[in-house]
């Protein structure tokens, strides 16, 4: 399966570096997600650029979308998502 | 005028914030309005002084601009140019260094009844600037007579406490400052500098039940932790398509809360809003049409409105925006979807990021400066999140041998060139552009 954390961490990395974002020094799943480096244009890319790499953007499969305040409320978010995915 | 709406009830709550610098001790007190009279003014100030001083400058001053709190140095040059301004009236808490004009601290109070009856009261212009603080701002005058025309004026605005996460100096902020100095509500105003998790923070603090954002605002302000404490009553969303699930997403946060989709033509000062908690609104306003205005849908898809309650004057000075029978063509895509009526966009191809506009266009232009980039096209990524992503296509240059700096430096550029919403979000090089049957770009 696929390492769902794995692929936001990393995304967020090429995020920040490929627009000059200046990053949390220590992202865990307490970061709040705005305070972290990325700003809300940020946080819109890297959700659209995990559709690419997840094929999947769970705040449109959602009818009532929560948006996450942590880091680690983003992941499970997308950790549910993919589980559901899976099963499809 | 707008001071004459000003009672007891209508106040105004904000933190100055670590910036206080001397002088500005005498924030509430009054300007010293004789040397103003008659004056195109500048107002460069902390959001609190703005409004405050925006009540006391309407039917004072001639003109004022209402300046964004972060406007650099392009910014002051590009309206210097434009404009013929008097004098900057700052509070000492802006940066007023790069302006040309000259700049007037205000440090005096005068009595207030003074100011009251003023021995002409000139239709106070107020200048409001588009887009963003680099790039040229478009200016756009309003009177507050314009302005205030669709406003609700008492009632059970009385009630609500309004939060202002827009800075008043842009037209949806000024929007609400007017709307609560009109309706006496109380007005709470977090500063600028602060951090977006402080400004709600503050918003539950001061009592705030009234808020007022774009769609994308509005998932940001539910991405705080301090907006589980917020207690709504009055929710408002405009600027960009509301879509239903943004909705969902509210009724469920605030269960009790009315909420109020705006659809707004600005150019034509026409507009109408939905109270239904549902996306669009429903299609048999196409026949009944919905208080003063009427609705069709042109063959090219777009809404038309009519206002049926205004005459010609009142369309933003051109009466060439609506057709001989008054319709006036909205631009905005519509698609009907069992009893309801959806936007889907501009006709136009214009991008909606979180509330600024992007024509494709402006951006091709600048990336085209770029060496190596051969051909380009930009065109709207939808965004679950900002409503709308900007992506650039791009064909290099057949004889650039190594592309693989290029998406960087087009980024890069575009950063330098434009306001941060206007750039890119997604650069891809391709091989070739997708055009249509009609040889247009598809968007």
């Amino acid at each position: 399966m696929t390492d769902v954390r794995k692929v936001i961490v990393d995304s967020i990395h090429r995020i920040v570096e490929e627009n000059d974002l200046e990053l949390s020094p220590s992202l865990n799943d307490d970061s709040v997600l705005l305070e972290s480096g990325l700003d809300s244009l940020g946080f819109a890319i890297l959700v659209a650029d995990l559709e690419g790499s997840l094929g999947f953007d769970p705040f449109v499969m959602m009818e009532e979308p929560v948006y996450p305040n942590t880091l680690g409320e983003f992941v499970a978010i997308y950790e549910k998502f993919s589980e559901k995915e899976a099963q499809a | 005028m707008l001071r004459n709406y000003v009672s007891e009830r209508f106040s105004v709550v904000s933190d100055i914030g670590s910036k206080k610098t001397a002088g500005t001790d005498n924030l509430g007190d009054v300007l010293d309005l004789q040397p103003l009279r008659g004056k195109n003014i500048a107002l460069h100030c902390h959001p609190l002084n703005l409004i405050r001083w925006v009540i006391q400058l309407d039917g004072i001053a001639n003109s004022v601009l209402l300046v964004p709190y972060d406007a650099c140095e392009a910014f002051s040059k590009r309206v210097e140019e434009k404009l013929e301004l008097d004098l900057v009236l700052t509070d000492g808490i802006t940066n007023t260094e790069h302006w040309a004009t000259s700049v007037t601290g205000h440090y005096t109070a005068i009595e207030h009844s003074e100011c009251t009856s003023p021995p002409s009261e000139p239709e106070t212009q107020w200048l409001l600037t588009t887009s963003g603080t680099t790039g040229t701002p478009k200016v756009v005058a309003h009177t507050t007579q314009s302005l205030t025309r669709t406003t609700a004026k008492g009632g059970v605005d009385r009630q609500l406490t309004w939060g202002l996460l827009y800075d008043p100096a842009r037209f949806a902020g000024f929007q609400v400052v007017l709307q609560a100095i009109v309706a006496n509500a109380k007005l709470v105003v977090p500063s600028p500098d602060l951090d977006f998790e402080r400004k709600i923070e503050f918003l539950v603090a001061n009592g705030c039940d009234a808020l007022s954002a774009t769609p994308s605002l509005w998932r940001k302000i539910l991405m705080t932790r301090a907006s589980r404490h917020l207690d709504l009553k009055q929710i408002t969303l405009g600027g960009e398509i509301a879509d239903q699930r943004v909705l969902n997403s509210l009724v469920k946060q605030f269960p009790s809360a009315a909420i109020t989709h705006i659809f707004a033509s600005t150019e034509a000062g026409v507009g109408f809003s939905v109270k239904d908690k549902r996306a669009g609104f429903p299609l048999s306003w196409l026949e009944t049409g919905v208080r003063d205005v009427e609705m069709k849908i042109s063959d090219q898809g777009t809404l038309c409105l009519k206002n049926t309650h205004l005459n010609q004057r009142y369309l933003g000075g051109g009466g060439s925006i609506a057709d001989a029978q008054g319709w006036i063509d909205t631009g905005d895509v519509v698609e009907v979807d069992g009893e309801r009526i959806l936007f889907k966009g501009r006709l136009n191809g214009a991008i909606n990021i979180g509330g600024n506009k992007v024509i494709p266009e402006d951006v091709e232009t600048r990336i085209l400066e770029v060496p190596g980039v051969y051909q380009v096209a930009v065109r709207a990524k939808s965004s679950s999140i900002a409503g709308a992503l900007v992506e650039a296509l791009i064909v290099p240059a057949p004889e650039l041998e190594d592309t693989s700096g290029l998406v960087k430096s087009v980024k890069q550029y575009c950063k330098q060139v434009l306001p941060s919403f206007k750039v890119p979000a997604f650069v891809r090089l391709v091989d070739e552009l997708p055009i249509g049957a009609a040889g247009k770009i598809k968007r």
